[in-house]
């Protein structure tokens, strides 16, 4: 019989309930053994599980306990399930990235708390990926069926990532008429611009469609919603506010520049009052720049 | 050619030069060769006294053969010096160009920091490690060849671009010459005698005038303007304003009925204002094409003119034009203007008629002018017998052109000694800072003129000019000789204006060409590239370029149609292949490089996008605009960026 | 604590790769704590070859591109770094790093004299500001 573990580090604890329900995961679920889910009352000390088959992971490491729980689950599980945008690159749970622990408890407490929150990814290596905020149905779907390939045995040879990891724009039903005459016309709020229908960018507002992985087929999109990347940054990209940043600096007003010169130009660039908030809501962790400045805490 | 070398490991070689003491009193030498022989990919290094002499580019040869290298990094001088020198040695031993790199350690190094030989030559291992860095993953690209189209345009139909455009059409190219005004000439025309020699200036250019505009290579556009120009070196396509004449020369006689009848006089800009002429004229008697000319401005279109013109040569309707051509090469020879001389008020040009400029005392001079020669005070008329020139009239004053404009020492030295032939018993005085004579012939003459009696040098400036009741000019002034305060009273006074650049700003912009503080066009390299522009295909000749009198503008002007030949004998040239290059595995035609490119060289084609390798200029501005980092450099890729900036930071 | 910061700074070839050239051959001294990469073009610079430098160790990055509206050799070039590295200045300030360590100096190619001094103001700053660790030892 299969035994499947849960494991929710620090998290919203949405992720793995809705996995849990899942029609697809459920019946494979039946057709196991779930030894390990705190939240659900099926608590044992993890030195005498014994072997797991498959643990899902969901949350973000930001308790020493985090960090404990996590490394004690690697070492047991023959498979790893990353499971949802946190586990991967933190997530809402990751905006903590750059507060002091003192920041965010009191007292004893401070000593509980890792220096900064960080993915599942940076401390260990899972087989199986599954990035979204939650992750869609069709992925749940896909995540089943890879795991019934290894239900009676092995691992994957390499990770894998359960998403195509394309970029959205690439078949966004947005995507601009004309690519060469493309431009972000301002930076606008989304509440004060009448939405026709066309590529937000080309709107003036800011869409991290260009830098982040198609897993959710642009469900935001579809409904009059610019992408705000939960899905994390697609194939390639590096870091998704640095590319997103080279990619709108490419085209925001590109056919008056001459006329603005810079100080127009920066008068334009400074409606963007928020940039690490826009750029970063599901992956700060993992942004270059919190690399950088953690470094300077002497974090890292 | 490459046969043989292997790439599959780098095996880089790294060549130090001392450059005499250049580099080498500053920088280490050895020490940057012992720190590059610990280079990742680096097989050997070594260090010569002058890299670029036959033996130390025999060293790279050497080393290339022996050491197997497929890697060479040459620190020296700049590129712009000694890249071609390298780049053939290198190629001589059978190794690409591309795998080889000039990095200074000099201009960027130690002619910068000899106040710290210490960190010196620390900055010189790291310019090193990075070269090292990036060569080690430079690949080979064939070249990229495109046709040339086997034509030039002229801008400019002064002596210098009259002077281009004959060499490129005796060699048998086409040309197009375009010119601002209705007739070529440009300044020279307006003089009166040349210096040293004193020859007629009109007669040694009106057969050059005649030749261009009766040359069957040379297609002429007057009154016209270059208002665009795209495309790229062998490849250029311009677009001409013609602004109308509204009489057509080849059907007008020249019997000046027309200007008899009309009935509009404005001010004569050939002669610098000192006569009138009317709103159909002709500019000068040897004008080319030779043929009246309609003021556009001015004229009220009464129709008088038709009405007299035996040929019915006179078109009022007459349209501007836009044409449109197709070239393989550019040299820009617009010339210069004079300074305005009513930016210098002491010297009250612009206050009092008596005070000219130089082009306009030429014309006092010519036989033709509009005094028939004779010497005269504007103001009255009466016969002028004691002129002040004041040489340095903005020049060299950092209020105004701080540089040396060259020329005016000479031509006032010929003024002077034209108005003593003219007016014997007349005095001419010369303030002067310093007189500068370099050229054939010029010290000698200017010796002449001052042993002229009458003639009198002062080494002073001119403190104040203004006018005394009697309408006569008082110019006061230092001595700075005897310290003795001079005051004269003068018929003339003629200001030597410097000579500042006619080159209007939206034809650099279109060029792309750059220019110096003053406005001056740019050349690639005072000594060795002084014709060249940093775009291909695109030359200077003559003023435009800098103060220059007729026969070095000539020889520029030759210099330049001969690099222009140079292109255009080819059929077709090679364009260095270093251009953004798309990697399928990576892109997902999101189209934001579409969006950037400021050349329309990126494409979407089947889901991708696509470099055209003609059109692409290699700037790599698309490179940050790329989400997934699909498209790059070719030979400063992403990677290799990173490569150089932890090269940099890996040496400590 | 025997720190130097050491710089690096990346030049468009066409207007500031001149200006250091010509600074060269002009014998206008500055400080060496600098190393200047030429580029075909500031353009071609991504915000995260800037922070990949900090990374690395750069105290400073120095980017030298060409006076707008009309020398860049590429059209727009210039424009396309200013705007990307003034949304990086704005995002760095938000993660604690001081903007002022991307100088962004823009050149038409006689300018030598604005690149040396430009650079010495820099290397100063930079001193002010102390190492990109923040002093931390690594």
């Amino acid at each position: 019989m299969t035994r499947y573990a849960f494991l929710e580090l620090t998290s919203c604890g949405d992720c793995l309930s809705e996995l849990y329900m899942n029609p697809e995961i459920n019946k494979l679920l039946e057709e196991g053994e779930i030894v390990y889910w705190p939240a659900y009352g099926i608590v044992g000390d993890p030195e005498e599980i014994g072997e797991v088959d498959v643990t899902f992971i969901a949350g973000t490491v930001r308790t020493r306990r985090d960090l404990e729980e996590l490394e004690k689950f690697r070492r047991i599980s023959r498979i790893v399930v990353a499971y949802g945008t946190c586990s991967i690159y933190g997530g809402l749970n990751g905006l903590t990235a750059l507060l002091e622990p003192r920041a965010i408890a009191d007292g004893e407490y401070v000593k509980l708390l890792m220096p900064t929150v960080k993915p599942v990814t940076d401390y260990i290596e899972p087989d199986i990926l599954v990035p979204g905020c939650p992750p869609t149905r069709e992925v749940m779907a896909r995540l089943a069926k890879t795991l019934k390939k290894y239900i009676s045995g092995g691992k994957p040879e390499k990770k894998i990532f359960l998403i195509p990891g394309e970029v959205l724009c690439k078949h966004c039903p947005r995507r601009p008429s004309n690519p060469e005459k493309a431009e972000m016309p301002g930076i606008r709020d989304p509440n004060e611009v009448v939405d026709d229908g066309r590529c937000f960018i080309e709107q003036g507002i800011l869409c991290l469609g260009p830098v982040t992985a198609n897993g959710c087929n642009h469900l935001c999109i579809r409904f009059n919603h610019p992408c705000m990347g939960c899905m994390g940054p697609a194939r390639g990209v590096v870091d998704q506010g640095l590319n997103m940043i080279g990619s709108i600096g490419s085209i925001l007003l590109k056919s008056r520049e001459v006329k603005l010169l810079f100080p127009g130009l920066a008068k334009e660039l400074d409606k963007l009052r928020d940039p690490m908030g826009y750029f970063y809501r599901y992956t700060l962790p993992k942004a270059m720049l919190t690399k950088l400045a953690l470094r300077r805490r002497g974090v890292e | 050619m490459l046969d043989g070398i292997d790439y599959s490991e780098p095996r880089i070689g790294v060549f130090v030069c001392h450059c005499g003491t250049n580099i080498a009193a500053v920088v280490d030498v050895k020490k940057v060769v012992e720190e590059a022989k610990k280079l990742p990919g680096v097989v050997h290094a070594e260090d010569y006294m002058y890299m670029c002499s036959g033996i130390g580019q025999q060293l790279i040869i050497n080393a290339i053969r022996e050491k197997k290298l497929n890697g060479v990094v040459v620190a020296a001088c700049t590129p712009s010096l000694h890249y071609e020198t390298f780049a053939r040695a290198v190629e001589s031993a059978g190794l690409s160009r591309q795998r080889y790199k000039i990095v200074s350690i000099r201009e960027y190094c130690s002619w910068v920091h000899f106040h710290d030989r210490k960190r010196a030559t620390e900055k010189a291992i790291r310019i090193v490690a990075a070269a090292v860095a990036e060569i080690r993953d430079n690949k080979v690209y064939e070249p990229i060849r495109r046709k040339v189209i086997k034509k030039a345009l002229v801008i400019g139909g002064g002596i210098a671009g009259m002077t281009a455009a004959l060499d490129l059409a005796n060699a048998g190219i086409p040309v197009i010459l375009v010119e601002k005004e209705p007739t070529i000439g440009g300044k020279m025309i307006q003089l009166s005698v040349t210096f040293p020699t004193l020859d007629c200036a009109q007669c040694t250019i009106t057969p050059r005038m005649a030749e261009v505009g009766k040359h069957p290579n040379i297609k002429l556009y007057t009154l016209s303007e270059v208002i665009d120009v795209s495309g790229h070196i062998g490849n250029f396509h311009v677009k001409i304003r013609k602004k109308p004449r509204m009489v057509d020369p080849e059907e007008c006689r020249l019997c000046g009925w027309c200007a008899n009848a009309c009935p509009v006089e404005v001010i004569n800009e050939f002669t610098r204002g000192l006569s009138k002429r009317k709103a159909i004229y002709l500019p000068f008697p040897q004008a080319v094409p030779a043929s009246f000319v309609i003021d556009e401005e001015h004229c009220t279109r009464c129709g008088m003119c038709v009405k007299v013109c035996p040929v019915n040569a006179i078109n009022l309707d007459e349209k501007e034009e836009i044409i449109e051509e197709d070239v393989g090469a550019i040299i820009l020879a617009t010339g210069y203007d004079l300074y305005d001389g009513r930016k210098l008020p002491e010297y009250g040009y612009g206050i009092y008629k008596n005070v000219i400029d130089s082009l306009q005392f030429e014309q006092l001079i010519v036989p033709s002018g509009p005094t028939k020669g004779r010497i005269v005070r504007i103001s009255d008329g009466k016969p002028a017998k004691r002129v002040v020139f004041i040489q340095c009239a903005g020049q060299r004053d950092v209020n105004h052109l701080p540089y040396c404009s060259k020329i005016c020492c000479m031509y006032v030295a010929k003024e002077a000694l034209m108005f003593k032939s003219k007016v014997p018993d007349g005095e001419a005085y010369i303030f002067y800072i310093d007189v500068r004579t370099a050229g054939k012939g010029y010290e000698e003459f200017y010796k002449k003129v001052q042993e002229i009696p009458g003639v009198k040098y002062i080494r002073g400036r001119v403190g104040k000019v203004w006018e005394d009741e009697n309408g006569d000019l008082i110019v006061t002034g230092i001595d700075t000789l005897t310290g003795e305060t001079v005051k004269i009273r003068a018929d003339l006074v003629v200001l030597a204006l410097g000579m500042i650049p006619n080159l209007d700003k939206r034809l650099v912009e279109k060029l792309k060409i750059s220019t110096d503080e003053y406005g001056f066009a740019q050349e690639v390299h005072p000594k060795l590239k002084p014709v060249e522009t940093e775009i291909g295909g695109v030359y200077i000749a003559g003023a435009v370029q800098g103060p220059k009198d007729i026969s070095e503008s000539v020889a520029q002007a030759s210099a330049a149609a001969s690099k222009a030949l140079q292109l255009l004998t080819k059929d077709e040239i090679e364009k260095e292949p270093l251009i953004a290059e798309v990697d399928r595995e990576r892109c997902d035609g999101c189209g934001l490089c579409v969006a950037t490119c400021p050349y329309s060289a990126i494409k979407l084609e089947d889901g991708y996008a696509r470099v055209d390798e003609i059109a692409c200029e290699g700037c790599g501005m698309c490179v940050p605009s790329c989400p997934t980092g699909a498209i790059n450099l070719r030979n400063m890729t992403n990677k290799q960026i990173h490569e150089i900036i932890k090269a940099v930071y890996g040496v400590r | 604590m025997d720190w130097e910061p050491w710089l690096i700074g990346f030049l468009s070839k066409w207007t500031a790769g001149i200006a250091a050239e010509s600074a060269g051959v002009n014998r206008v001294r500055y400080s060496p704590n600098i190393v200047l990469i030429n580029v075909p073009c500031c353009g071609l610079i991504s915000p995260i070859h800037v922070v990949d430098a900090f990374l690395q160790g750069a105290d400073g990055v120095y980017i030298g591109g060409a006076l707008p509206p009309a020398n860049c050799h590429y059209k727009v070039g210039n424009f396309k770094a200013f705007k990307r590295f003034y949304l990086l200045k704005k995002l760095m300030k938000q993660f604690g790093i001081e903007p002022e360590r991307i100088r962004l100096e823009w050149f038409v190619s006689p300018q030598y004299r604005k690149l040396a001094k430009t650079i010495d103001d820099f290397v100063d700053e930079i001193k002010k500001l102390g190492p990109i660790t923040g002093g931390v030892e690594e």
